[in-house]
């Protein structure tokens, strides 16, 4: 009895210390009008390497697992069907150089330094994704929601999220064992399910929305919670990731009840969520990243390089250099998805530098890509001069 | 008047723009929390724009009401008599309303100031005095009496969320 209890007290007191921490770092973020994310990453790592903490690791990766559920569901949620729909027809070119100039770095990274091809695909996701929390809030923070190369910008996220829909279920297949048949067969699977469901969201989403709600909010957040995890686990029965599922139940709620839930469930997320940056933190031996620490520089120089460009593409045909260039730095920064691409890798025991990896590289883009985007403007329209004939004349007449 | 273009903007609501008499660029961002930026396009950069005011929804309706859009047919739905404390109105059930298919008990429940459904327009037909198990659908209108604040809680839990 005694035992349980002043384990019980253990408990508490670590949780309820990291949680404070926590505070700290969200408040130091929000004052700054940074990212808590990359400070949630320090946190894990200096926690772990200074205090490593007794938590029991089947808890954390529950804990991981119900963190990464909410993470999609509410992605979905910020999503209608019709917003998914108009980006596909409007960004699909976009998405597709998106996919090849930012997949293709990691992926060769991973091959050239000697790994399986598996986790290099991994490393190719961790590159590919960019942070749709991070470049969201970037771009409401510096007020350029309402600038012409927004929708475009946010296209490529909207495509780069659905993305995911055959691409976790891929990776969690072959991660299992799996055939490349039995993998390409479940990605196609959810990619169908993907689609019926955006199709249903669209005729019937109502229904769906109807069913769900009612006035008291502790029925609504216990059944959408409840459908939430009931469906992440029949897909992960199935081997379809449970974030993927858990994204489009999102999808498919659309007006009033997709409301009360973002409001009702977001909290839970951010308690979640925050946890599991700082687990994934928690998992990686500070003394690796030394190590990868070249590695990860180049691939944030390459990738950089690479949105910018993919940027630049999106919004060629609609804004003029700067905006290009503003749309190009804003999809820098990578987040919350790459951790959860690599945290599939960390839990299925891949490849032991990927983590290490993904998180420095993580750290490097979520700090670097809001600050390079801010400076954008200035450098924009001055590169603009440079490139307009007019321009030149007058620099050679100076 | 000025052709309005209309953008959806994934994730975030949508953007409206439209070009001024005067040749100014005029950008509305209406977010789906109901949250509002009124902005103008910058001259030296077209594609920019910087913000002039940023608006609750509350807000946006005052200045929607203040510059002449006022939204007519809310108002004339609006019927609202008040006398000695009490308020009477007719309240549209909304189409997407939480409370379509709840019963009135549940309804009346909900919130600590005190309003009654003491009738029900449906289809043209009036039901007097509907009994607390009686569920309301979209399209119906509810007569409610009550105190002020009673009557706007009701109000807003029959439009909506």
């Amino acid at each position: 009895m005694v035992g349980i209890a002043a384990g019980g007290a253990g408990f508490l007191l670590e949780v309820g210390a990291v949680l404070l921490v926590l505070a700290v770092l969200a408040r130091i973020a929000a004052r700054t009008g940074f990212s808590p994310i990359p400070l949630y990453l320090l946190a894990g790592l200096a926690i772990g390497y200074f205090v490593p903490p007794s938590i029991d690791p089947d808890l954390i990766s529950i804990e991981s697992q119900v963190a990464v559920i909410l993470l999609l569901f509410m992605l979905g949620l910020e999503y209608t069907a019709d917003d998914v729909v108009g980006s596909l027809r409007a960004g699909v070119g976009a998405g597709l150089a998106d996919l090849f100039l930012n997949f293709t770095p990691g992926v060769l990274v991973g091959l050239a330094l000697g790994w399986d091809t598996l986790p290099a695909l991994l490393l190719g996701g961790v590159t590919y994704i960019s942070s749709s929390s991070i470049v969201a809030k970037v771009l409401d923070d510096l007020g350029r929601l309402g600038n012409l190369e927004t929708p475009a910008v946010l296209s490529v996220l909207v495509i780069e999220d659905l993305a995911m829909a055959p691409y976790l279920p891929l990776i969690a297949v072959l991660l299992a064992g799996g055939g490349i048949v039995t993998a390409l067969a479940l990605s196609l699977a959810a990619t169908g399910l993907a689609v019926g469901a955006i199709v249903l969201a669209r005729r019937h989403g109502q229904l769906l929305s109807r069913r769900l709600s009612h006035p008291k909010s502790e029925v609504v957040l216990l059944t959408v919670f409840g459908l939430l995890l009931l469906a992440g686990g029949a897909a992960e029965l199935l081997s379809v990731s449970a974030g993927v599922v858990a994204f489009l139940v999102g999808l498919s709620i659309s007006g009033a009840i997709a409301e009360r839930a973002r409001e009702l469930l977001s909290p839970l997320r951010d308690l979640f969520a925050a946890f599991f940056f700082v687990s994934f933190g928690l998992l990686i031996d500070v003394r690796t990243i030394p190590g990868v620490l070249g590695v990860a520089v180049l691939l944030w120089g390459v990738t950089t390089a690479t949105k910018l460009l993919t940027g630049w593409l999106a919004t060629r045909r609609v804004s003029a250099v700067p905006g290009r260039l503003r749309a190009g730095t804003a999809l820098v920064a990578r987040g919350e998805f790459s951790i959860v691409i690599s945290g599939l890798g960390v839990a299925a025991g891949a490849e032991a530098g990927l983590a290490p990896l993904a998180a420095t590289y993580v750290l490097l883009t979520a700090i670097s890509g809001p600050l390079l985007t801010r400076y954008a403007d200035g450098a924009g329209i001055r590169l603009a001069r440079w490139l307009s004939p007019r321009g030149k004349a007058a620099e050679r007449a100076r | 008047m000025a052709d309005i273009n209309e953008t959806r903007l994934p994730g975030v609501g949508i953007r409206f723009d439209f070009t001024t008499r005067g040749g100014a660029r005029v950008v509305v961002v209406n977010h789906h929390s109901g949250r509002c930026e009124l902005l103008l396009c910058s001259e030296q950069d077209p594609d920019a724009c910087h913000e002039v005011l940023r608006l609750d929804k509350e807000d946006a309706r005052a200045l929607a009401e203040v510059l002449g859009q006022s939204q007519v047919t809310e108002e004339v739905t609006s019927l609202r008599l008040s006398m000695q404390g009490l308020t009477i109105d007719w309240l549209p059930v909304g189409a997407e309303a939480l409370c379509a298919g709840r019963s009135l008990y549940d309804i009346e429940h909900k919130d600590e100031d005190p309003a009654s459904v003491v009738a029900v327009i449906r289809d043209k037909m009036t039901i007097p005095a509907p009994p607390s198990s009686f569920t309301l659908q979209a399209g119906d209108v509810a007569i409610v009496v009550g105190t002020p604040a009673g009557v706007e809680a009701m109000a807003i839990l029959l439009r909506s969320l």
